[in-house]
């Protein structure tokens, strides 16, 4: 999640200053909100019904179109060419060379009746699946660089999407080994390695910083959520543990009582809802400092950034998102990517200055086509 | 008529302040920092949708990273004049163009529904071989007929083989087929894959002739035949493919609910008059009296009237089933044997045996 937020700020981030060629210029970033979002909203709800969802490319394009073209750097406002149909064929490519096959051989197996060489082809298909998030979240950001303009400029990646996907991989894999503690130095590997990459034309940003300051703030929110699940263990251990029993009792003849089933499908699920509140606003904390740490750790020709992150303001972010959604039933959902483009917008701060003047067009090859394996593994929202 | 513009050359961010002349029907546009260009109003294009009263933001075909912004007065206003497309009002062309890319997508949407669910489950359940058939009838038939017992008294048995030997008479080439009657009290009669037909204890006792059930064999044989029970399968799964494309996920369902499905989507009309032509074609030349199968259908339609008439289960679960067609249409299709050329499917002891292949619980409610 880190990363996908921090890399929206990446993209609103191609900063150059105003009026004069030569010499720097101080660079502002500001949101103007403009209207026409509740009419795309209403209409992209429309098509995606009449369509089956296969709208949903173009929706997202042209929602991106109005957001991006309400950032504005010195005045200047952000431009997304993208369309819909490169993302629509990227979907297509990954759907038939990932999913498809995916599902042939896994359905295929279990035909040909080699359940058990199904279930192990499943978690072959699974492991890859795992090892190509990273290329997913690469590819997905090096796509709308390259489609997001200023001033007629380009932004893009220069680095491999497949060594970013080996370090993610790595990163979640090591996660599970130290219990979480490795991730702030890996979060800042990845984080290091995505922004080196990063141009803005041919202009390069950078990354300088360590991991140490962000192990203290990590470290409480690691016992702070140990604290979390001790005391819900133990809540549930002792205060309910009659009516567990009680319920244990009625599983045996489960199908004749479906009341009791329901009980206990509620049960799961609003524990779990629970849990991902509490671990989500403890982790909000985290993750607010993360974000700061990291736009403080980077810079552009002479400017660096201040991003005034904090936990209560991201939770509330989240929690209106959510609400958003939930109240319209998702059609009003291009406003929450506004209101998140909006919160790093506001937020964020370019201290120093950048010689505009210098930046050249972006000589990188363009993908011809976006994001495929982002849209399969349904990764974010934007 | 002039005015001062922003130019950004699309070669490095630098903004550029520029003159731009209107004066020939064309954007002459120049100013110290660059070479004077000439934009034809034909070439140019706005990047957002012009608003009269707002500042034009525009690029040239002929250069695609260029951008020209025009704040908004008498100049703005006369070029959006001039080049009225920018205001993206009624355009021939890309009326054309969006027609023709709807068009398509209509034509390719029903042309992947029809191969998908039409012709290539037909054309894989031709393709599959043997073992796979049986391996998905043997998860279909556990599938549906869930916990009821299978029917084995041995009497029954024998007389079962025989009918079914009887019909298969009917035909120069069988396909290998099984017939099995499972102990449960709804009246039905379906073939999985693999050639395998499934009969209940409740269609048994409401046959009242041995006719009778040798034309529903017959006729789930002609599903057997023609491979309906495999198509049907591959459909689901042809469906299934289409719903993760549609979703972008990919998450693979279980085969005991794709094969559970399968059943309860019945078969189309086409399959079932297939299958009615077969069964006709069968029992004629094994001598069976349609008869039977006319009898068994009006049987079958009167208890439908009834059901349907206070029980909404039923309903529903005809009216799933009413992709037959209709029962009227079916007997007047068939014909019967001239008289005297029937013969006698089972003996009368033999009948008996059937009717009790279910075991003691029949023949204890009989006496």
């Amino acid at each position: 999640m880190t990363q996908q937020l921090f890399g929206r700020n990446g993209v609103t981030s191609p900063r150059v200053p105003s009026g004069t060629s030569s010499g720097g210029s101080n660079i502002t970033v500001t949101y103007e909100t403009k209207p026409g979002l509740g009419w795309l909203s209403i209409k992209n709800a429309l098509l995606n019904i009449i369509t089956l969802t296969f709208y949903r490319f173009w929706a997202k394009t042209a929602i991106r179109k109005h957001v991006w073209s309400c950032i504005r750097i010195n005045g200047e406002p952000l431009e997304y060419t993208g369309t819909g149909m490169e993302l629509f064929l990227g979907a297509i490519i990954i759907f038939s060379v990932i999913l498809l096959p995916f599902i042939l051989v896994v359905q295929g197996l279990q035909i040909a009746g080699y359940p058990i060489a199904a279930v192990i082809a499943q978690m072959v298909f699974g492991l890859m699946f795992l090892l190509l998030i990273g290329m997913a979240i690469y590819r997905a950001r090096r796509y709308r660089l390259s489609r997001t303009l200023w001033r007629g400029v380009r932004g893009t990646l220069v680095g491999s999407s497949l060594k970013y996907s080996l370090v993610y991989f790595g990163t979640y894999l090591l996660s599970m080994v130290t219990l979480g503690w490795s991730n702030p130095a890996m979060n800042l590997e990845l984080q290091e390695r995505i922004t080196k990459d990063m141009r803005f034309g041919e202009t390069p940003f950078g990354f300088r910083g360590t991991a140490g300051p962000l192990y203290g703030s990590y470290a409480l929110a690691w016992f702070a959520t140990l604290i979390a699940m001790v005391g819900l263990f133990a809540a549930i251990g002792f205060g309910f543990s009659d009516y567990f029993v009680e319920l244990a009792g009625k599983m045996k003849d489960i199908e004749k009582d479906p009341e009791s089933f329901l009980t206990l499908i509620l049960v799961i699920y609003g524990t779990m809802f629970v849990l991902a509140i509490i671990f989500g606003v403890i982790w909000s904390f985290y993750t607010a400092y993360e974000m700061a740490r990291f736009a403080s750790y980077t810079y552009f020709d002479n400017a660096k950034f201040n991003f005034n992150a904090t936990g209560a303001s991201l939770i509330g972010l989240w929690f209106g998102n959510m609400l958003i959604i939930i109240l319209t039933l998702g059609i009003a959902a291009p406003f929450t990517v506004q209101r998140t483009i909006k919160y790093f917008v506001d937020r964020l701060d370019v201290e120093g200055w950048v010689d505009i003047g210098k930046i050249e067009q972006s000589q990188a090859r363009m993908d011809t086509r976006g994001e495929g394996l982002l849209d399969a593994f349904d990764i974010d929202g934007i | 008529m002039a005015v001062q513009a922003t130019f950004f050359d699309g070669e490095t961010a630098t903004s550029h302040p520029v003159m731009v002349d209107t004066a020939f029907s064309t954007l002459r546009i120049s100013g110290d920092t660059i070479k004077s260009v000439v934009w034809n109003y034909a070439d140019i294009k706005a990047i957002e949708k012009a608003r009269v009263g707002d500042q034009l933001r525009l690029t040239s075909v002929h250069m695609p990273g260029a951008r020209l912004i025009i704040p908004a007065g008498r100049v703005s206003e006369k070029i959006c004049e001039q080049a009225p497309h920018l205001l993206g009002g009624f355009n021939l062309q890309r009326a054309l163009h969006t027609t023709g890319w709807i068009a398509a997508s209509i034509l390719i949407a029903f042309g992947v529904l029809y191969g998908l669910l039409n012709l290539a489950p037909k054309f894989v359940a031709g393709l599959m071989p043997a073992e796979w058939r049986e391996q998905l009838g043997r998860q279909t038939e556990k599938t549906v007929v869930k916990s009821a017992a299978r029917c084995t008294n041995p009497a029954g048995q024998r007389a079962l083989l025989k009918l079914a030997g009887k019909v298969a008479s009917g035909t120069n080439s069988p396909p290998d087929f099984s017939v099995r009657v499972y102990d449960m009290k709804l009246m039905n009669a379906f073939a999985v894959a693999g050639g395998r037909i499934v009969l209940t204890r409740g269609l048994i006792k409401a046959a009242e002739t041995p006719g009778e059930v040798a034309g529903v064999v017959a006729h789930e044989l002609g599903h057997v035949a023609h491979r309906h029970p495999e198509a049907a399968l591959v459909r689901v799964m042809g469906l299934q493919l289409l719903i993760s494309l549609a979703t972008g996920g990919g998450d693979g369902e279980t085969l005991g609910n794709l094969a559970g499905l399968a059943t309860l989507l019945s078969y189309s009309r086409n399959a079932e008059r297939q299958a009615d032509a077969y069964a006709e074609n069968v029992l004629t030349d094994a001598k069976i009296d349609t008869i039977g199968l006319i009898e068994f259908f009006k049987r079958v339609k009167k208890l439908q009237d009834k059901l349907t008439k206070n029980n909404d289960k039923v309903k529903i679960l005809f009216s799933m089933l009413s992709t037959h067609p209709g029962t009227a249409e079916r007997i007047a299709k068939l014909k019967p044997l001239p008289k005297g050329v029937a013969v006698e499917v089972l003996t009368p002891v033999e009948w008996k045996a059937l009717k009790n292949i279910c075991g003691k619980k029949e023949a204890g409610k009989k006496t």
